[in-house]
């Protein structure tokens, strides 16, 4: 009978192919998994919802109006350049507007008009500064 | 000197832990992948710096809007006149339902109008947008 080679170690499993399968695949996994960022949320109540009891006083009504390069026009008058994500100007000034209205036991209520072709993006821009300033009552008008 | 022991596997390093911290990445990585594949419809959604990242994302249903127009409920693809019908079958299965719009940055607004429309003739008024909360 032949002699066997490695006496020593024949009762071990050679891992070795296993590990390199293992790797592989570890790294084609990997390789091909892109982490996904997380989703946020910005939140709208459409109008539709909110039944006011009949006493309640007119809120201050404020409009803005997207064109459809993205420029944003608050009560008629333009207020950020077209392009930008953050809308300081605009900002600005809904946070004093809504101040006052605050001071005079007023609602702010902002009436949103989008050029029916602007993008999605400029939308959500000024949804962003309303939520930043915290005027909850938004309204879609026809742009 | 004292004699070595004898161990016959003293020059195999002990590979098991290594291979149970792999086969663990493993399977986290397949588990990731096929999610990810499992429940989006791939969109670029809009950047929102004041959005927040929800702790509960139960009772909504996700609609998406791709750049093109086309509308999706959940990961099929439907046409506007259906969707109605479907908010308002889910309104009477979750009353508290809100409906998730994935809507592509670069759609325009008419097509988001018009989800808009749609879900308030299912009787949902409310309306989340998905948002990134910065661009990186």
């Amino acid at each position: 009978m032949k002699a066997r080679h490695s006496q020593i170690h024949e009762d071990k499993v050679d891992l070795t192919p296993m590990i390199d399968i293992v790797f592989l695949l570890l790294i084609f996994f990997m390789v091909t998994t892109t982490i996904v960022k997380e989703e946020a949320d910005l939140g709208v109540k459409l109008p539709s919802s909110m039944a006011a009891p009949p006493d309640t006083p007119l809120p201050e009504q404020h409009y803005i109006d997207i064109l459809v390069d993205g420029t944003v026009l608050l009560n008629g008058m333009p207020t950020d350049n077209p392009g930008q994500t953050s809308l300081p100007n605009l900002t600005r000034t809904l946070s004093q507007l809504k101040e006052s209205s605050d001071r005079a036991g007023l609602k702010t209520l902002v009436i949103i008009q989008p050029d029916p072709e602007t993008y999605q993006q400029s939308v959500v821009n000024v949804l962003n500064a309303l939520k930043a300033v915290g005027i909850t009552s938004v309204s879609f008008g026809e742009g | 000197m004292k004699p070595r022991p004898i161990d016959e596997t003293t020059d195999l390093p002990d590979l098991t832990p290594m291979i149970d911290i792999v086969f663990l990445l493993i399977v986290f990585f397949m588990t990731v992948a096929n999610m990810q594949v499992m429940q989006q419809v791939e969109i670029d959604v809009p950047i929102a710096e004041s959005s927040t990242i929800p702790e509960d994302r139960a009772n909504r249903i996700t609609v998406t809007l791709k750049d093109d127009g086309s509308i999706y409920y959940g990961p099929t693809l439907v046409v506007l006149d259906d969707l109605p019908a479907i908010i308002s079958q889910n309104k009477s299965d979750v009353p508290s339902l809100k409906v998730y719009v994935r809507a592509d940055a670069r759609v325009p607004f008419k097509h988001v109008r018009e989800v808009f429309a749609a879900t308030a003739k299912g009787g949902v008024p409310d309306v989340v947008f998905a948002t990134f909360q910065s661009d990186k």
